[in-house]
């Protein structure tokens, strides 16, 4: 990853496992699967449905190839583009930092995981009760307030102000049970 | 100045300065300076803005997005010189000799400073924005179809090209844009493109979930990555201080009026060239004011009040010239003015001529807003930077869930269904790789907005004028403008970069 410390212009060969020249394989395969499908699909629309995907695969094409090469060379220049970017603040602890990226990324599956099979009105206050008391240490009443705090959130601005039609919860589905937020608030302005 | 021009001018303010936009400026503005001091919080938190923001309004939502950044803006120099910590990149240069000062028991001197020539900076900004559009009235009159086409499309690999040195990535990543912004329906062809038989790609990728997570997730993952909480004997000791010669500082600036004025247009320009935005126009700022102010060369970076003075003019200034290319020709320089050009496309106002004939009143307002937001925003954050810098403190770990759960729910806003946490999810992963190993992320982004305009005028181009277009005069005279404002662009990045290295290196050496 970029840091300070290694924010030089340098080149080097990198392992074929690493992050960086997988995650670079699966971003540059994703492109040509959009690339592809755009090609099986362009002769059969109308001509003015063509002219933006040609131009942007005329445009994309030629850099991909070029990106290609430098992946299978396993070259790396990490400062490149991060003058418009400011990469991650990275320090003297490797381990701890693998560990909390880890855990972030983790915890926002869980969360998605938890409003899609609960519902944004208890799956959200739940996640940041239970966030702040296990991860950041705080004493359960304060993270209470917070989780009271974000369902007044949900209430007053999704569903007194918007109106929002919710989704039916995954669970709410399997109970064969309406989602009750949908009825029990409606817009107040 | 035309009668319409100044009728629109009345309108505008007498739309800004009614009810519904006064309310939602009152409470944009303690978010804007919170979330601009949490850590990580300014663009997440201009995401959750906007969400929102799509459901009132323009007149009420535009002036409040605006005033939001203007406000956020200024936060940047509180951590900046009272904790030695950049609030943004574009207060680096301000830490040189803000720090300093602080650390001499000049904290309160130098925020004066910083704030006084903020206020101008974005004052002239502000102006000089209003001072283009009849300008821009005339000249986008000569603009049809294919010139908008064109000038999107090359905002859209001028962004791509100017990404410090990685043109490849740049390139491709606007590419990629383009072929995401290309799914879904298309009108011109009356068909739909790309969707795999995915019934919630019809309507295309929505934006709102895309910053989620290109943006806001990833730069949260910073504060959890990194996991620094500021050292509180070093808050309570700036606490004390921030306060103390406010005034003496205010005067500073005052007297240093023509390197205000002189930051102030540097911002201007710099912020009007597409790719460049308010980080090189501070360096630039810096430089020049370091090489053309008496003495400066020996006492810069040691806590000469001019070193704050410069870059802070210049960083304000910025925001009423990155709306100059943003709102008159579609095309936004940065990644904060691309989710700004993303929710007027969203909210049904369309960037161009419309901005200087039929939305004249609002693109106006607009100008009152970033001069509102600075004189509302100057005082409270000179009398309350030494409180304020307390948000900068918080925990990381607790800051986390509570922005995380905001996103979150923001990004629910596009559609109103589970797959938009799906779209957060894809795109919070590509967000985190392109963050931490330089791949630019703007280009991508830009290129999303912009698909759907690009396609409806490249449509209408071919269809109207067939290849005659390539040679019309406004045609080549805009590829002649963007290939030299390209070649500036990459110019001014490359030297900014190597002074900002060779400036930060003299710092650490001594």
């Amino acid at each position: 990853m970029s840091s300070d410390k290694n924010n030089t212009n340098q080149e080097r060969n990198i392992s074929w496992t690493s992050i960086e020249i997988i995650g670079e394989l699966i971003l540059l395969g994703f492109m040509m699967v959009l690339i592809i499908a755009y090609l099986i699909e362009l002769p059969e629309i109308k001509w003015a449905g063509r002219y933006l995907p040609l131009l942007a695969i005329t445009m994309g094409l030629p850099f991909w190839f070029l990106r290609v090469r430098t992946v299978l060379a396993r070259k790396s220049a990490l400062q490149q583009g991060m003058v418009m970017d400011l990469g991650f603040k990275l320090g003297e602890d490797p381990s701890g930092e693998k560990q909390r990226a880890i855990l972030y990324m983790g915890s926002i599956l869980g969360l998605f995981i938890l409003v899609w099979v609960i519902g944004f009105h208890i799956g959200l206050p739940a996640w940041v009760v239970g966030y702040l008391v296990v991860y950041a240490k705080m004493k359960w009443h304060y993270a209470l307030i917070a989780g009271i705090g974000f369902e007044a959130f949900i209430i007053a601005i999704l569903d007194l102000t918007i109106d929002i039609g919710w989704p039916e919860p995954l669970i709410f589905k399997l109970i064969n049970i309406a989602y009750p937020f949908n009825e029990m608030f409606s817009r107040a302005f | 100045m035309d009668g319409d021009f100044l009728k629109a001018a009345l309108d505008g303010a007498d739309q800004l300065f009614s009810v519904g936009p006064m309310i939602a400026f009152a409470i944009m503005i303690p978010i804007a300076l919170i979330s601009g001091l949490m850590p990580g919080g300014g663009l997440p938190f201009l995401v959750v803005v906007l969400s929102f923001a799509t459901e009132l309004d323009p007149f009420i939502a535009m002036p409040m997005v605006i005033g939001y950044m203007a406000a956020n803006d200024l936060t940047e120099p509180i951590p900046s010189i009272l904790l030695g910590i950049p609030g943004a990149r574009s207060s680096q240069a301000t830490i040189l000799d803000g720090y300093p000062l602080a650390r001499q028991g000049h904290a309160g001197r130098a925020l004066g400073a910083a704030y006084t020539s903020s206020l101008i900076g974005g004052i002239v900004g502000g102006l000089a924005l209003f001072m283009v559009l009849p300008f821009a009235r005339e000249l986008l009159k000569l603009f049809g179809s294919p010139e908008f086409f064109l000038l999107s499309f090359l905002g859209i690999a001028s962004v791509g090209i100017v990404s410090a040195g990685a043109m490849t990535k740049g390139m491709l990543t606007a590419s990629l844009g383009l072929l995401i912004g290309m799914i879904g329906f298309v009108g011109v062809a009356a068909t739909e493109r790309a969707t795999f038989g995915i019934q919630y790609l019809y309507d295309g990728i929505h934006i709102v979930p895309v910053v989620v997570g290109l943006f806001a997730i990833p730069e949260i993952a910073d504060l959890i990555i990194s996991d620094k909480p500021v050292a509180k004997d070093r808050l309570s000791e700036m606490l004390k201080e921030g306060n103390k010669d406010v005034y003496l500082g205010m005067r500073d600036a005052l007297r240093h009026k023509f390197l205000i004025a002189r930051s102030a247009l540097i911002g201007v320009f710099i912020g009007a060239m597409p790719g460049l935005g308010p980080t090189p126009a501070h360096w630039i700022a810096y430089a020049q004011a370091r090489q053309t102010e008496k003495g400066a060369r020996e006492t810069f970076g040691t806590g000469d009040i001019r070193g704050v003075i410069a870059p802070e003019a210049s960083n304000n200034a910025t925001d009423g010239g990155v709306l100059m290319p943003t709102v008159l020709f579609g095309i936004p320089g940065s990644a904060p003015m691309a989710i700004v050009l993303g929710f007027l496309i969203l909210v049904g106002i369309t960037p161009g001529p419309n901005m200087v004939n039929a939305d004249l009143d609002l693109t106006i307002s607009l100008v009152y807003a970033i001069i509102l937001a600075n004189i509302v925003v100057v005082p409270i954050v000179l009398r309350f930077s030494a409180l304020l810098t307390k948000v900068a403190a918080v925990p990381p770990r607790v800051l986390a869930p509570l922005v995380i759960g905001i996103v979150t729910i923001s990004s629910f806003q596009a559609t109103y269904s589970y797959p938009d946490l799906i779209v957060v999810g894809a795109f919070a992963l590509l967000g985190m790789f392109m963050k931490a190993f330089a791949w630019p992320r703007p280009p991508i982004l830009i290129a999303i907005v912009l698909a759907g305009p690009l396609e409806k005028y490249l449509s209408i181009s071919i269809q109207s004028r067939g290849a005659s277009l390539l040679w019309q005069p406004a045609f080549i005279g805009i590829i002649i403008f963007v290939v030299i404002a390209v070649w500036f662009a990459l110019r001014v990045q490359k030297g900014t970069q190597a002074y900002s290295e060779t400036v930060e290196k003299e710092g650490n050496d001594e």
